[in-house]
């Protein structure tokens, strides 16, 4: 029987629900893709310890933006150290710069306040500090400790010192006397027997530490006697008791370059001891002197002229070369000095050393020579004086003894003066003041023998006076009158008496005023009796300002 | 039509169960007389719906396994978990039950679903019988679990509205999660376009059974 209903064959036609896989398809391919565009580069970290670091947790972070994961951490090779593998973000590749500095952020705690706090509770983070390069890298040394810019903007300052100060953790550190910072650290290295501390300065001061910046120990009282006679500081009550670092710039003026990251400063023992050698180089120089070094002293100054350009580094006989050591003869006091090229314009480099010495070298020869000279007369202390001499004896070269070469010197300037003063006050020994005096003696006598007479004149005047015979007193009145007045003309003007005792007068007075200049100039200038002295010009005031 | 017939499907016998209201409707109707529905002896374009919801789930499957699903972060540490990451986790901290609960939920049932319904679709096409009964038990728990896999999703979104305290702890979805509803999604409208009734179509040989009424409505 046919069949009347319609044969109904579905046809091979797709169905629209096919749409979903494509789209599936479509969503899934781009997710996948998505994320490996997001992924960024892997970059690999070359540490010493792995402290604090964990795969997949610890993050990368620039100024506190995570750039990145840590996803592997390893030992490295022949176990030393540890690689650290981090998957950077794809936005940041741009920071990988090749001079990129990392290092682990711990929490650090100290009386100068509290750093990575955020990473006791999260753990410890990378921190990438991108570098300037614009050469990219993938690959980089970690550091082991945090380099002196460190998460605060605080900078960290390292000192050392020969000798252990009584400074804490948490003493200040003044510029100026204005709070710049605190100690964080102190320490021993016992590779180099030297003290060291570290300073965390607040971040407007960090343009202050260069190479011309000095540190010294800040004394609550600081009283000294030397050539220069008493001085005496006082610093700030925080510091009267808890002790602190002060520091300054050398030169102000002066450009200086930054100082590398591991320069370690020297902690001078008192602001003295930093103004009398704050330079790093200095030429040595040997003097030998034939008279008395006493009250000249390690660290006492050496001036050109009066302007300081060294000082005393050590006195010893030791430097003496056994040739020389010769029983007959007077033994010459060896005087070890320093003269700081960075007094000069030379600067205080090692170039600026040897152009130091070679300009010394020139001036010795032009007749430049050292001598000791009285820095100040209450405490007797002593310096040594470069000038010029006319008399000094021609010289080529320099000689040298015990490594050092040997400026030729001068008698000492401070004997002169003595024999100056001595011949001075022998000559006002020799001022005939005794004759003098005798003769004023003599005359007031005299004067004493007229007043006398006139005196016996007038009684013997009495009894004619009441004989009222009185043409003969008039007469012998007038006569005595006349008398009078010879007696009267010896004490004139012009008479010789006078005339010596005015002299003798005037002799003495010539002479103190004399004594008296002297005494002056000497106070102003100690060698004035050996130079000449040259007038100072009249001050003159500065010109108005526009 | 009154005669018994010796029959194997309703099918032979011209009759169509509705598939709204059960009702057993003859052959002729193109709608159903009791409550309207379309009726039809085997659904439209079954197995290719069915397949092609399935390879939209496979392929949706592969990103919402590599794909994190939930970032965690909280103040010690932050992190992104796919899913079998974070079952991982989970099992390692301890909570074992919820551990077992996700894995079922979210790894076994899908992938079970896919291969059950891709194993059906498969006999369908090969012609393979193989005891129906059991082919009819595996499909009805598979509809029975499928919505079951949208735990995860659950409770990513009830985490991810619920935790967010700021700094101390916040959760965020990650794409991964959408790919997994979009598995689930998948899965579901792949056993829900699938007619049982091919099935019955395969088995060539005669019924055990004739005229057995399954649903005797």
């Amino acid at each position: 029987m046919p069949s009347q209903e319609a044969i109904v064959v579905s046809g091979k036609r797709l169905s629209l629900v096919w749409i979903f896989p494509v789209l599936a398809l479509l969503l899934a391919g781009w997710m996948l893709l998505h994320k490996e565009l997001q992924k960024g580069p892997l970059i690999t970290i070359h540490l010493e310890t792995a402290e604090g670091i964990i795969a997949g947790k610890t993050q990368v972070q620039v100024r506190s933006v995570p750039i990145g994961t840590v996803t592997d951490v390893e030992l490295g090779e022949d176990y030393k150290g540890v690689i650290v593998k981090a998957r950077i973000g794809k936005a940041y590749t741009d920071l990988l710069a090749e001079d990129s500095r990392l290092w682990i952020v711990k929490p650090r705690i100290g009386r100068g306040g509290i750093s990575g706090l955020g990473t006791i509770l999260s753990g410890s983070y990378i921190e990438f500090v991108p570098g300037e390069s614009q050469v990219h890298r993938y690959e980089f040394q970690g550091m082991s400790t945090p380099p002196i810019q460190n998460d605060d903007g605080h900078s960290i300052v390292s000192l050392e010192s020969e000798s252990a100060f009584t400074l804490n953790v948490g003493d200040p550190v003044l510029f100026r006397g204005f709070e710049a910072g605190r100690i964080i650290n102190t320490g021993f290295d016992p590779t180099r027997l030297r003290f060291t501390y570290s300073l965390s300065l607040q971040p407007q001061f960090t343009g202050l530490i260069t190479i011309n910046t000095r540190f010294w120990m800040t004394h609550a009282v600081d009283m000294s006697l030397d050539s220069k006679g008493v001085s005496l500081r006082l610093a700030s009550l925080e510091s009267l008791l808890n002790g602190g670092i002060s520091f300054d710039i050398l030169k102000p003026r002066e450009e200086s370059n930054p100082v590398a990251q591991d320069h370690r400063f020297k902690l001078y023992e008192s602001y003295d001891a930093m103004i009398r050698q704050p330079y790093q180089f200095a030429a040595r120089y040997l003097l030998m002197f034939d008279n008395s070094v006493r009250g000249l002293n390690v660290g006492s100054p050496v001036e050109y002229r009066g302007l300081q350009i060294g000082s005393v580094e050590e006195i010893s006989i030791s430097y003496i070369e056994e040739r020389v050591f010769r029983p007959a003869e007077a033994i010459p006091i060896p005087v070890l000095i320093r003269i700081d090229p960075g007094r000069f314009p030379y600067g205080d480099t090692q170039e600026g050393l040897q152009k130091l010495m070679d300009d010394i070298k020139l001036r010795v020869e032009a007749g430049m020579r050292a001598r000791l000279s009285i820095g100040s007369l209450l405490t007797g202390g002593l310096y040594i004086d470069f000038n010029y001499f006319e008399n000094a004896d021609p010289v080529h070269g320099i000689d040298k003894v015990a490594g050092y070469p040997v400026i030729p010197t001068l008698g000492s300037s401070a004997g002169e003066i003595e024999d100056r003063v001595l011949s001075i006050l022998k000559s006002i020994d020799q001022l005939p003041l005794g004759e003098t005096f005798s003769e004023v003696q003599t005359s007031l006598d005299q004067l004493q023998s007229i007043g006398e007479s006139l005196r016996n004149l007038i009684t013997g005047l009495e009894p004619a006076l009441s004989e009222t015979a009185t043409t003969e007193l008039i007469e012998a009145l007038t006569r005595a009158a006349a008398s009078l007045n010879d007696s009267a003309r010896d004490w004139s003007k012009h008479a010789p008496v006078y005339l010596h005792l005015n002299e003798s007068l005037l002799a003495i007075r010539n002479a103190v005023v004399e004594i008296e200049a002297l005494a002056s100039k000497l106070n102003a200038k100690p060698n004035a009796l050996v130079f000449p002295t040259s007038p100072t010009l009249d001050p003159e005031p500065p010109s108005p300002r526009k | 039509m009154k005669t018994p017939i010796h029959c194997s499907t309703a099918r032979e016998a011209g009759l169509i169960r509705c598939p709204c209201c059960h009702s057993i409707v003859e052959h002729h109707h193109s709608t159903c007389p009791v409550c309207g529905s379309n009726v039809s002896f085997r659904t439209k374009d079954s197995l290719q719906k069915t397949l092609a919801w399935l390879i939209t789930s496979v392929i949706l499957y592969i990103p919402a396994n590599v794909l994190p699903v939930m970032t965690t972060q909280t103040l010690t540490y932050d992190s992104a978990n796919t899913i079998a990451s974070g079952i991982i986790e989970l099992w390692t901290h301890g909570s074992y039950l919820i551990a077992s609960v996700i894995f079922f939920a979210s790894l076994i049932v899908p992938i079970g679903k896919i291969l059950i319904l891709g194993y059906l679709c498969l006999c369908i096409i090969r012609k393979d019988a193989i005891t129906l009964k059991t082919k009819t038990r595996a499909f009805e728990i598979t509809e029975a679990l499928g919505k079951w896999s949208m735990i995860d999703v659950f409770v990513v979104l009830t985490l991810v509205s619920l935790v967010q305290l700021g700094h101390i702890a916040s959760i965020q979805s990650n794409p991964g999660i959408l790919a997994f509803a979009g598995v689930v999604i998948a899965t579901m409208m792949a056993a829900r376009s699938f007619d049982i009734r091919l099935l019955w179509d395969s088995t060539t040989e005669p019924s055990i059974q004739p005229c057995h009424p399954r649903k005797p409505s």
